[in-house]
């Protein structure tokens, strides 16, 4: 876990204080707060706002969501994914990109033009309508690396992220910066800062699509919804069955309880009746803030399970204020992009689940009124390879990721394009892949993810303990193609 | 105590049968009468006995995956070898497939072959296994080695490296360099030593190309879709190869070399003799099965004696599965009382394993005898608790061996305890509200006779009006008596506050009271956690 490995003082200092205030909760005096320490300005504001992470597990073939659509690109593109069964191989064919065309404000430089997958019409008006960006090449870098240096057996000069190409440390480095059982994870170490500011330290980081380590951080927990909301243990409202419509209902309840949440010396113990503890905290708290607000018109696709993870999500962020919710990071996912076989055939429906379900999601921030206070955005394991075989796309590096929101500079595609190519020669075009057509990725994560912290409102000083990395990007590091702001959030 | 203990890490479960056997021999000669039996019915066998590969208005042909959980409820509620089932199940989190597997026909019957395969190998050796599983259609749609095709330089073709990458990184070494006992090998820099590149990978690759299922030319029309569907046959028959459309390009995998050549059976085993050769495979699959089977965390001295098991059986033989069972299951790790004691021994019981002690427990029976479809609904955010067996999501298993659950005591100790991966504020809710409506499919009142499952609790019932000495039974033959006394008799409290059991007592009260209990020791953490 080289990456991982600047975790600095006054960061560790400032997450303790962070934490103390954090536990004591909703009681936090006037006053006492990270404002007071000076440390954290942009979060004292009244306003609301909401980051949400759509990951995409498994890797996505990302040649095939963004896709080149200038005649010389798309050409290049045709030929290397010729080998495939769909009539222009593994390659989309041009004609189909024409309706899902990306019509930038500003043109890119030398022509070049991107289409969405034929199945992302939604994703394509957003862009089209300004309200959603694409970020070209993205992926893990500990700081700037090109091909030569990737082959180079310097890697003390040239380090790289742990474990390229492996699915569950990809995953990890992505959320967390580090191989798989790292700690903490950016998600998380942006909702520390916003612990305080929340009526509910625990509703600050909500997955509602399993364990990731991306939303825990140093005092930041990650706490699960279903998507119909809390679960809740039936048992302790009614007495497990067999005990129903007992005549001392509280007290069988009081007990069950104290038995379901008691505190154990053996860890495991402690830990699992931990979770149970939070569980059973929060579930009335949330269900009621939920029974509470006024529920969504705006529908969401059946059949779907990406959209009825982002409907749970749409459904909290209308209890915000009943949760006395300011900031909040959101972790939703859709899986099965592992396309090493039947890309033509698998991947069109993934995607439209991804645009369905983003799309309705855009729509119901709208419809709250908080379209310019959300933002959501993509990642992935790893972008793949472009080279086919035969019918799918092996595992890679950099690929191309979406972001979504009233507060993106939309209509724009950020990033480098990279050259379509799998050549191994000393050309050019050939310097920006390993192998394959696997992309050295041109922006890296920690860039991605401190444009967004930014906008969420973290402080610049900050950012460095969130993101260590960070520091090896942007003019100061001496990366200036590597800006520490990618400039897509307003 | 000591009996369920071992029985609860070496079977699904604890009855009073097993336990009775286990003190008359011991474990060491019980584990050792066990692996001496016979193969019972095969699973595939019994699954077209049963119904489940014909070809009508079902469509199994089709939806068939969730079908290979009647078998496994079958073998786990009443089979007479549960350790070669309870091994084969450790394996399948190991060499991980799953009925999520897309486009292939009769996928519960593949899933029932795959079953069979862990089972036939389960007390055999590694080497095999790994063949096996290389060569198993369902595999080998699950990772793509069907259908995988060689270099075409004329039209851009590369080989598909799935299962070249997931044999190397899941099924024998891992990722990163071991020494003997399981701990990291790291350079001089502190950085762990990789055991293999992205090279190693794209020449693995070729060794997989040119197999595809088994297939005699026969199919079915389907006239409902128009198409021809195969018959099940095949998803019991090995992988075949057609030697025109494997690569007959040399390989160097890790420094050994597989020379160029189109016999693609002996290149398959020659690269698979590589790799099973390699130091790490002894301890990174030994850790993995003690914490399928003991703990989540294993000292490195228990990883050390189970990797030498596995490197020499005694007789010189590497890969023996049975040595590499006897040295988990009897080490001192998993039989001393230290264990008991100990603030970190052992593990969360996983859901899936929770259920399928469940059935073997009570000795639930199916009406049908065909065990139709499990009384859970895994898609239902109320019950569905993560953990549909032979569902996992994906050739990781559920959760990874190398797992440290975030912002949690083992974060802070960096230790390791997978099943915390599908722990979450739902999932523990979710199992709460399955066990509670689990046990309502028990008759007498029939309430649910629409379901195929059917238990009595027997002796559970002749024991409801005696609260303590029903939870005492429970806590015997589901914990290992490791339910404290204070949660026993906190239990014991709940249901005498809940209802009154006489001695004289109808069927039905008692049966309520034995519902609840049972509910109660389930969800109660020291059950939960298996020492």
């Amino acid at each position: 876990m080289h990456s991982f490995d600047s975790m600095s003082l006054s960061r560790r200092a400032f997450l303790r204080r962070a934490g103390q205030l954090a536990a004591v909760g909703a009681a936090t005096p006037l006053g006492l707060n990270l404002a007071a320490m000076g440390e954290a300005a942009a979060f004292t504001a009244t306003d609301y706002k909401a980051l949400v992470c759509v990951f995409l597990y498994g890797g996505n073939d990302h040649a095939n969501t963004v896709v080149a659509y200038d005649e010389p690109a798309w050409q290049r593109y045709r030929n290397i994914r010729r080998a495939g069964p769909g009539p222009a191989g593994l390659a989309l064919e041009r004609s189909a990109l024409a309706a899902t065309r990306l019509a930038p404000a500003t043109p890119l430089a030398g022509g070049l033009e991107f289409a969405l997958h034929p199945a992302m019409t939604g994703l394509a008006g957003l862009f089209n309508g300004g309200q959603a960006a694409a970020l070209l090449n993205v992926g893990p870098l500990i700081r700037p690396t090109t091909r030569a240096q990737f082959f180079s057996p310097d890697r003390a000069s040239h380090p790289l992220p742990p474990q390229l190409m492996s699915h569950n440390d990809q995953q990890s480095v992505w959320q967390a910066q580090g191989a798989e059982g790292s700690a903490r994870g950016w998600g998380g170490n942006i909702g520390d800062l916003a612990l305080a500011n929340n009526g509910e330290s625990l509703f600050t980081c909500i997955s509602a699509s399993g364990n990731a380590v991306f939303l825990s951080g140093q005092n930041a927990i990650q706490y699960q919804v279903s998507r119909d909301g809390p679960v809740a243990i039936s048992a302790l409202a009614n007495g497990p069955h067999g005990l129903y419509g007992n005549p001392n209902q509280a007290a069988v309840a009081q007990r069950l309880r104290a038995m379901l949440t008691e505190t154990r010396s053996h860890v495991l113990e402690h830990e699992y009746n931990r979770i149970a503890g939070r569980a059973i905290a929060a579930e009335g708290k949330l269900r009621a803030a939920l029974d509470g607000s006024a529920a969504l018109t705006t529908p969401f696709a059946n059949g779907n399970t990406l959209a009825a993870e982002l409907r749970i999500v749409a459904r909290i962020i209308a209890a915000r204020q009943a949760l006395g919710a300011k900031r909040q990071v959101f972790m939703v996912s859709l899986g099965g992009f592992d396309l090493h076989d039947r890309l033509v055939e698998e991947q069109p429906g993934l995607l439209r689940k991804v645009s369905e379900a983003m799309t309705a999601f855009h729509a119901a921030t709208v419809e709250l009124g908080v379209a310019d206070r959300v933002t959501t955005f993509t990642a992935s394991d790893f972008g793949r390879a472009l080279a086919s075989n035969g019918n799918g796309t092996d595992h890679g590096w950099g690929g191309h990721h979406l972001i979504v929101g009233g507060a993106v500079r939309g209509r724009a595609l950020y990033g480098v394009p990279p050259p379509m190519s799998i050549g191994e020669t000393d050309a050019p075009d050939d310097q920006w892949h390993i192998g394959q057509g696997r992309l050295i990725p041109t922006t890296s994560v920690d860039q991605y993810a401190a444009t967004l912290a930014r906008w969420f409102g973290v402080g610049q000083a900050e950012l460095a303990g969130i993101l260590p990395n960070l520091r090896n990007f942007g003019a100061d590091a001496g990366a200036p193609a590597y800006p520490t702001n990618l400039g897509f959030m307003a | 105590m000591a009996a369920s203990r071992f029985l609860q890490q070496a079977s699904f479960g604890a009855t009073e049968a097993d336990i009775a056997a286990v003190k008359a021999q011991g474990t060491a000669t019980w584990l050792t009468a066990q692996m001496a039996l016979p193969r019972g019915q095969r699973s595939w066998d019994w699954m077209e006995a049963n119904g489940y590969a014909a070809i009508d208005a079902r469509a199994l042909y089709d939806i068939g995956g969730p079908t290979a959980e009647a078998v496994l409820a079958k073998e786990a509620a009443s089979s007479a070898d549960p350790v070669r089932q309870r091994m084969a199940l450790a394996l399948s989190e190991y060499f991980v497939v799953s009925m999520l597997v897309a486009q292939m026909p009769w996928t519960g019957m593949g899933i029932a072959h795959y079953w069979d395969q862990l089972q036939d190998h389960a007390f055999g050796n590694f080497r095999d296994l790994l063949e096996a599983m290389t060569l198993n259609p369902t595999m080998g749609a699950w990772l793509n080695t069907r259908g995988n095709l060689k270099e075409d330089p004329v039209i851009g073709r590369v080989p598909d490296e799935n299962y070249a990458r997931e044999v190397l990184q899941l099924f024998t070494i891992g990722l990163v360099r071991l020494n003997a006992d399981g701990t990291v090998k790291r350079g001089p820099d502190g950085q762990p030593l990789p055991t293999y590149t992205q090279d190693d990978v794209t020449q693995l690759a070729r060794i997989f190309t040119g197999w595809d299922w088994w297939g005699d030319g026969r199919s079915f029309f389907v006239a409902l879709t128009g198409n021809t569907r195969p018959y099940p046959e095949y998803t019991r028959r090995a992988m075949v190869l057609d030697a025109t459309k494997h690569s007959t390009r040399a390989s160097v995998v890790l420094g050994g070399t597989i020379p160029a050549g189109n016999d693609g059976v002996a290149r398959l085993g020659a690269a698979l003799d590589i790799l099973f050769q390699h130091p790490n495979v002894g301890p990174f699959f030994g850790r993995q099965m003690i914490q399928r089977l003991v703990t989540s965390n294993p000292s490195p001295a228990y990883v050390a004696r189970v990797a030498a098991a596995f490197n020499d059986n005694g007789a010189g033989v590497r890969g023996d599965l049975k040595a590499v069972w006897r040295a988990i299951l009897l080490d001192d790790e998993a039989r001393g009382v230290a264990g008991l004691a100990s603030a970190t021994h052992g593990k969360v019981r996983e859901p899936m394993l929770r259920l399928l002690q469940w059935l073997r427990t009570f000795g639930v029976r199916s009406r049908s005898g065909a065990w139709g479809l499990w009384p859970i609904d895994f898609g239902n955010p109320r019950v569905g608790f993560g953990q549909r067996p032979f569902g996992s999501p994906s050739v990781f298993n559920w959760f990874r061996p190398g797992y440290i659950p975030p912002g949690t005591a083992m974060s802070a100790a960096g230790a390791t305890a997978p099943e915390f991966q599908i722990l979450n504020e739902s999932s523990i809710s979710q199992w709460a509200n399955a066990i509670d409506e689990l046990n309502l499919v028990s008759t007498d009142p029939v309430q649910f006779s629409y379901m195929d499952w059917e238990l009595r609790f027997d002796a559970e019932r002749a024991l409801a009006h005696d609260a303590r000495a029903l939870v005492q039974r429970l806590n015997l033959l589901l914990a290992a008596g490791q339910v404290s006394d204070a949660n026993v008799l906190r239990i014991v409290e709940i249901l005498e506050l809940g209802s009154t059991v006489t001695a004289e007592a109808d069927a039905a009260t008692r049966r309520w009271r034995v519902i609840a209990a049972i509910t109660l020791v389930m969800t109660c953490v020291e059950y939960l956690v298996q020492k």
